[in-house]
């Protein structure tokens, strides 16, 4: 039942993308998502979905997986159409509801809008859908490590999101199980009365907490026992390297730079 | 009250890649007052397969019907399968949630609707079931008993609906012999008063001692429905599969390599000393 979820679903695959260091996508995916909000003329948007159509191919992933990844975010794409067509109100009248004008630069600022969120939300879907969680925080955890000097704990906070992420499906089959055995028990979780349906919760909340504080007890205990005692002069099992392909995907990175910078300059 | 099943299948991710076939097309039939054990591999779909039986998932085709009512049919209140079927989970213990022991074994008779006084009338039959100090445990957190006594309490919990059927999933994993021996008499018992008993289990020696019926499950079928008798007579079957037999078994089958024809229909430990202590003796 709620073996359905899913959580930065990660598709294990061989690809250019799948390949790159965890930091070059970090990076690209960060930088990608500054440049759309810089472009404003239609040429950078082409560009940039050119740069997300690529990255998709080269990556293997079926693009129904991508549209998935959209789908719990819909309302809001929608909300955001809707609010920018109404309240803009520069632009030429196309037509009237009451109050409210239809404007042409309300639909072009709406529609940039959503390309923008799209983008975005493909964009970085794609990286989580190649990248493996543990990657990531590896990859977390290097890029910040420039903050460890102020005192920043780096290490401790990429340990604590993996285990967060460790443990999610865990803690989602654990949740799976207890509602189970309190429904056989007669509880109800899906009453209609609002009241009823948070008390109804107890049965599962308590159970649930008490093993989660059992779990974080038993990790830690099995941690220290295999000597772990944080970050410092701790050593990487698969340690991140750099390859062709990295840097060849940063250079890309930088000529995309200059591009809002060129559509400034000769194509206004 | 018999339990029918009917063609019942379930897949999990379906249309994915990661698409997995938990039950497919099972069919079975269990009298009031049957003894079933239920074994098979891990993700062999034994644990799918009782709880759509406790209507806990629903099967995405068949029936299945407890009574004589199909219970995932548009008018079937399960409220009714709740108080006919009691379900024991793996780990009992970790669905204790109550202040006091009284309260949570009081949970599912409350839930049943039972005024207060019947309450405490079904949670001391409980307590006496599974031997729980009553006046000494009722007012005490279930989170500060020792592991064997919350399991006694869980388990206390589920029995105080005074269900018909009794699915037990791995009921004596993580308990020490004594526990063990004690919570499989509680269900021989259970079972000797007429309820029916569904039993999950990796403990061979469990199924062949008390079960009057072993299902065996592969890949989400059902590959073979027996006797216990039958079923561990053919031990390599079971082998191949690298399923487990029981101790008895074991030794019948090294004595029976050594040329000694010995039936291999025993299979419990005191069936094998009272067979060999015959032979030797004559």
């Amino acid at each position: 039942m709620l073996k359905n979820i899913t959580l930065g679903q990660y598709y294990p695959g061989e690809s250019f993308i799948h390949r790159l260091d965890p930091r070059t996508k970090l990076v690209f995916v960060f930088v990608m998502v500054v440049l759309i909000f810089l472009f404003s003329t239609w040429y950078g948007y082409a560009l940039m979905f050119a740069v997300l159509a690529a990255s998709i191919i080269a990556s293997g992933i079926n693009f129904r997986y991508l549209l998935k990844g959209l789908k719990p975010l819909w309302f809001i794409i929608a909300f955001t159409f809707v609010l920018n067509l109404l309240f803009t109100n520069t632009g030429k009248v196309l037509f009237e509801i009451g109050r409210f004008k239809l404007t042409t630069d309300g639909l072009v600022l709406a529609a940039e809008l959503v390309a923008r969120l799209v983008f975005l939300i493909m964009m970085t879907t794609l990286m989580t859908y190649t990248t493996s969680p543990i990657q990531l925080t590896d990859a977390i955890e290097r890029l910040f490590k420039p903050l460890k000097k102020i005192g920043f704990p780096v290490h401790e906070l990429a340990m604590m999101m993996t285990i967060a992420i460790r443990f999610i499906p865990t803690l989602i089959e654990e949740t799976d199980k207890i509602m189970k055995a309190q429904m056989a028990r007669g509880a109800e979780f899906d009453s209609k009365n609002l009241f009823k349906r948070a008390a109804g919760m107890v049965p599962l909340l308590v159970p649930l907490f008490v093993s989660a504080f059992r779990r974080a007890d038993e990790l830690a205990f099995a941690m220290e026992a295999r000597c772990y005692r944080g970050g410092e002069g701790r050593t990487k099992m698969k340690v991140l390297v750099m390859a062709g392909r990295d840097y060849a995907v940063f250079t890309l990175m930088v000529l995309l730079t200059a591009s809002p910078v060129i559509e400034r300059l000769w194509l206004k | 009250m018999s339990i029918v099943i009917e063609h019942i299948g379930l897949t999990y991710a379906g249309g994915t890649s990661f698409e997995v076939k938990a039950v497919d097309d099972v069919s079975l039939t269990i009298e009031q007052g049957d003894f079933i054990g239920i074994i098979g591999h891990t993700g062999s779909g034994k644990t799918t397969l009782v709880q759509m039986i406790a209507g806990l998932m629903k099967p995405d085709t068949g029936t299945i019907s407890v009574g004589g009512e199909d219970i995932n049919g548009r008018d079937y209140d399960k409220k009714k399968l709740r108080s006919q079927v009691g379900v024991v989970f793996q780990y009992p213990e970790y669905q204790l949630f109550e202040e006091t022991v009284f309260l949570d074994i009081a949970f599912a008779p409350k839930k049943a609707g039972l005024d207060e006084a019947a309450q405490e009338k079904a949670v001391r039959k409980a307590c006496e079931l599974l031997e729980i100090d009553f006046e000494e445990l009722k007012d005490k957190s279930p989170f500060e008993l020792s592991g064997g006594q919350k399991r006694k309490v869980a388990i206390a919990g589920v029995l105080a609906v005074d269900p018909n059927i009794l699915i037990l999933d791995e009921p004596v994993a993580g308990l020490d012999p004594y526990g063990r021996k004690a919570l499989m008499d509680l269900i021989t018992k259970l079972n000797d008063t007429g309820k029916t008993i569904i039993m999950i289990t990796h403990s061979m020696d469990d199924l062949a001692k008390y079960a009057k019926r072993v299902v065996v499950l592969k890949d989400g079928r059902i590959i073979r429905d027996a006797t216990p008798a039958e079923i561990f007579s053919d031990a390599d079957a079971l082998l191949d599969m690298s399923l487990d037999i029981p101790e008895a078994s074991k030794i019948v089958k090294l004595l029976n390599d050594k040329g000694k024809n010995i039936p291999k229909n025993i299979i419990t430990v005191d069936g094998l000393y009272a067979y060999l202590l015959e032979r030797l003796k004559g």
